[in-house]
């Protein structure tokens, strides 16, 4: 009997290739799948079944449980001559007729018209006999390979080579365990993988993903990164816990270690408790960035002398690997502990000069020019607050964080720990007996470093990381770096976040346009005479309220129109647009507000049409000039309202004043009901448009009543 | 960078070559306090020009002969693009660990003075101090026995602190910038005279030693840059200049051997 031709088939492709950037591989396997679902379904091919995807060091690979081994056939209209030339005066096909039928074998009775916007044509149709998956994969998996986009990748068999992001060693491309024919560049496609580097063979046969995933296995290579996670996590948890550790938590590194290996193994190893004596940031900085190994916490938080390792072996055989990690970290230890004690042969501020040398911005100059701005804007920052009342505000405490801010730009741990700036300048001037105010306003002055992140724990170091980014953001706006896309080298986003964090988190009262102008003037009075135009301030002004509306929607749980309609009615103290926004997403839901809104709207189209105010305004609503009695009621409620919403608005009561203007509605209403705004008699529709702009204005100081998004909008 | 290196990744010859040279750090020094940190230290330089497709087995095959366990150690390739740009030279690769020190940088150059290679050189700069002491299982380079009578410290310490406070301390930037501007001089005449040459060849012409000042530039450089006396926007500006020295080395070299090579075909036919 003959058996029954299969529809479907499983699929499996791998990538072998030399070891791939760790950083870059969840995003390569991301792109894998996108691309070969594209091209899977583009072809016809895909059943529903999803690609899965695998990556370790040395390879890249995906699989299909199911996909069509063929392509279903097509039927297709082919466009002929047009009816006027394929048939004559009396209907009879032409020779161009039968011409067409003849080239595309359909008799020419079978041939049919077709309307298109020219005319009339004559078609025939086609069957397009599906292609076989087997010829459609060796045609896309190169592609797809050449379409994985890598930051800097390179070549390796010369300039009429491919280009990957390593060299690509071997390729294992099967339907249904049948090895298709293509190669990549010298790497013929087969059904042979490779194992672990050291520990598995060189030449595996596999069949299929299963088959697959199990002997690479069984040759200690873990394909799924998740199985590499698991085998890690619990490893390193188990060598803790046996020393009465715990781990220092660390999302970052525990996704390098996942991406570093095939076949992940912790190990467990200790330094000299002396180097205990150096700040825990630098320990647990070089232990990561440099090693990338887990540092150790004791049970009171404190830094234990252990450390683990994630080793891409089995097991530590003989010990040797555990003593050549400590090895290394000695010496690591013994750099970082040589920076610390060069960088105290002198103070912090000695370093002040030097700063003069290190360049901030061409245009802006160096760092020593950015401290002494930071140190103006910080101090009246809190000169400020301390005239509002906020008693420990310290000017002075501000000030000499300010001008410490910078100095371990030029010490040489910073230099070799870049990430460890502020962090550093904070220890040595804790350790040089620095108030602990100023210490900690170092430490913290880049903070947050973004929405997950803290701000700084003291008033001081968030004056000074409000002045910091605040000249960042006017300074490099004035000379033009604004910006854009995906380009952002002076992290103006990041900083624009941060003060919008800060200042929410402290309720600090801030004006955002009294201090962009403060920066300005600081930086066209500095050396530099650097000018910001009004329109300068303005961008910023709206960039800073832009990052504002991106914070408040993912950390303050306001919705955008809340946002908008506060930050549209007033948005110069971000503390009191964020009252505002609570109180409109307080009484949002009350009976009266939404139909408000909707009348508001309503007012504000109604003037857009009228024109320009110039055209229409009287300077006052004049009472001898309303006809209805639904006007004279709208305006008497109005001012009467009026007063009210004043004093709870002085008061801060922003939800009862919204709550006072929301009882207007059945005035509103009823004018709308009654009263025709555009009257015949000129005066009179003057006077109405003039009471409606006033009630708009009015009305609008809490929030803009027509950004809010009403129900049947959203509809 | 060595001549071997940095000119012959150059033009389209295979080339092999495998040299010793001591690498200077200026930066690096560390008053031989770090036990294997060094201002000076020693590389086993290796070309595969080009790279063999098996050459990251020939690679660990050759830390096997010299004695290491493979399967007894952790050894893996971690990215790491090398670059350096006064040479407008980079590649991309991996530094090699051993047990998280790194012994080696494996690069595939893509590029050596500004131009596109191809063939693709594959470039070992393997450490050999620090390979030394963990064969010898000493914790310091300077514990590295050198001889029956001699440990490495004894042989090299005393130059580690000299070099180190002079880099640190005395070098006097002034006099530093002075030379630096004199092997600049000495190297652009040199280049510019070459380039101005008008049909006659001169095989012999000094392009090498108008790199060999290329080279000292780089090295004043790096030196006034532990001295912390360059500002980032003038390090950029003297990276641009040695930078332009390289390559223009890098074109000249490739035009001298062009026309060499053009002059022994015509001889060959002549004959």
């Amino acid at each position: 009997m003959k058996a029954k031709l299969k529809d479907t088939a499983n699929f499996l492709f791998e990538i072998g290739c030399e070891e791939i950037p760790a950083g870059m591989l969840p995003g390569a396997m991301r792109e894998l799948k996108v691309i070969l679902e594209k091209y899977l379904s583009a072809h016809n091919l895909a059943q529903g079944s999803p690609v899965e995807v695998y990556g370790a060091p040395r390879r890249l690979a995906a699989s299909c449980a199911c996909i069509r081994v063929r392509q279903p056939d097509e039927i297709k209209d082919i466009q002929g001559p047009s009816k006027s030339v394929a048939f004559d005066s009396s209907g009879r096909p032409t020779p161009a007729a039968e011409g067409f039928a003849k080239k595309w074998n359909v008799p020419v009775d079978e041939l049919v018209t077709v309307a298109t916007p020219k005319g009339e044509y004559l078609s025939a149709k086609q069957v397009i006999l599906g292609k076989s998956a087997k010829e459609i994969l060796e045609e896309i998996l190169p592609r797809t390979v050449a379409e994985i986009p890598w930051t800097r990748s390179m070549y390796w068999a010369g300039a009429e080579g491919l280009r990957f992001i390593r060299p690509i060693r071997w390729v294992v491309a099967l339907l249904d365990g049948k090895a298709l024919r293509f190669s990549l560049g010298d790497a013929v496609a087969g059904n042979f993988s490779s194992g672990h580097r050291f520990l598995g063979k060189a030449k595996i046969p596999v069949v299929d993903a299963k088959d697959y995933l199990q002997k690479l296995r069984a040759n200690f290579a873990l394909a799924r990164p998740e199985d590499r996670r698991q085998k890690i996590e619990g490893e390193l948890r188990r060598l803790a816990s046996a020393k009465g550790l715990r781990i220092h938590e660390d999302e970052h590194l525990m996704g390098q270690v996942t991406y570093l290996n095939e076949y992940p193994t912790a190990i467990l190893g200790g330094f000299d408790s002396s180097y205990l004596e150096l700040p825990e940031e630098i320990l647990i900085t070089v232990m990561r960035d440099h090693q990338k190994y887990f540092a150790l916490e004791r049970k009171d938080g404190s830094l234990a002398p252990n450390f683990l390792a994630v080793i891409n072996l089995d097991k530590d055989k003989s010990g040797l690997i555990r003593a050549g990690h400590e090895r290394v970290l000695r010496a690591r230890f013994a750099d970082a502990r040589f920076f610390w004690e060069t960088d105290q042969k002198c103070r912090l501020a000695d370093y002040l000069p030097k700063l003069g040398a290190v360049t901030y911005q061409e245009k802006l100059g160096s760092y020593g020019e950015k401290v002494e701005r930071i140190r103006e804007s910080a101090r009246w920052l809190c000169e400020q607050w301390f005239a509002r009342g906020i008693a420990h505000a310290s000017v002075g405490a501000a000030d000499r964080a300010a001008e410490l801010s910078k100095c371990d730009l030029v010490t040489e741990m910073v230099r070799e720990f870049t990430e460890l700036q502020g962090i550093v300048g904070g220890l040595y001037a804790k350790s040089q007996g620095e108030p602990e105010e100023v210490a900690w306003a170092v430490y913290d002055h880049y903070k947050p470093s973004g929405l997950e992140d803290s701000i700084p724990r003291n008033i001081a170091g968030q004056a000074v990381a409000l002045a910091d980014k605040f000249d960042s953001l006017v300074g490099c706006f004035a000379v033009g770096l604004v910006p854009s896309g995906s380009s952002d080298p002076f992290a103006l986003r990041r900083a624009a976040i941060g003060i919008v964090k800060i200042l929410i988190e402290t309720k600090l009262p801030v004006s955002l346009a009294m201090v962009i102008s403060r920066s300005a003037r600081t930086l066209a009075h500095g050396p530099r005479k650097i000018a910001v135009s009004p329109a300068v301030e303005k961008q910023v002004l709206d960039f800073l309220l832009d990052r504002a509306r991106f914070v408040l929607r993912e950390t303050g749980g306001l919705a955008y129109d809340e946002i908008n309609a506060a930050l549209s009615a007033g948005a110069d103290d971000l503390v009191d647009a964020v009252r505002r926004m609570e109180a409109i997403r307080a009484i949002r839901k009350t009976k009266n507000f939404e139909a408000l809104a909707v009348s508001f709207k309503r007012i504000r189209k109604i003037l857009e049409k009228a024109g320009p105010e110039s055209g229409w305004k009287l300077s006052s609503v004049r009472s001898d000039l309303f006809v209805e009695e639904a006007e004279r009621e709208l305006h008497a409620r109005a001012a009467a309202a009026m007063k009210e919403v004043e004093q709870q608005k002085r008061a801060l009561k922003y939800r009862e004043a919204l709550q006072e203007i929301a009882k207007l509605r059945p005035a509103v209403d009823r004018f709308f009901d009654e009263v025709m705004v555009n009257a015949e008699v000129e005066q009179v529709r003057k006077n109405r448009l003039t009471l409606l702009s006033g009630l708009l204005s009015e009305f609008s100081t809490i929030a803009d009543f027509s950004e809010i998004v009403t129900a049947e909008q959203a509809k | 960078m060595h001549p071997e290196t940095f000119l012959r990744v150059l033009g389209p010859e295979p080339y092999r070559v495998a040299y010793v040279q001591p690498s200077r750090r200026p930066a690096d020094g560390r008053y031989g306090e770090n036990p294997n940190r060094l201002f000076k230290h020693h590389q086993l330089q290796v070309i595969l020009k080009p790279s063999p497709p098996n050459i990251q087995s020939l690679y660990l095959s050759s830390l096997a002969a010299i004695g290491l366990d493979l399967a007894a150690h952790d050894v893996r390739f971690e990215e790491d693009n090398w670059e350096s740009p006064t040479l407008g030279a980079w590649g991309v690769g991996w530094q090699v660990l051993l047990d998280g020190l790194e012994i080696t940088q494996f690069t595939y150059f893509q590029q050596s003075g500004g131009i596109d290679l191809d063939p693709i050189p594959a470039e070992l700069t393997y450490g050999l101090d620090r390979i030394c002491a963990y064969l010898q299982g000493v914790d310091s380079v300077y514990d590295v026995r050198w001889s029956e009578d001699r440990s490495y410290g004894q042989v090299r310490l005393l130059e580690e602190q000299e070099f180190s406070a002079y880099n640190f301390e005395y070098a006097d930037p002034v006099i530093t910038r002075k030379l630096f501007e004199l092997h600049e001089k000495e190297a652009g005449q040199l280049l510019a005279a070459y380039e101005k040459r008008s049909g006659k060849q001169d095989r012999r012409y000094p392009i090498l030693a108008a790199y060999d000042h290329c080279l000292k530039c780089s090295h004043l450089f790096n030196l006034l840059d532990s001295r912390g006396v360059i500002s980032t926007t003038e390090r950029a500006q003297l990276i641009g200049r040695i930078r332009q020295i390289a390559c223009r080395v890098a074109v000249d070299f490739l035009a001298q051997q062009a026309e060499s090579r053009g002059a022994a075909a015509t001889a060959e036919v002549a004959r």
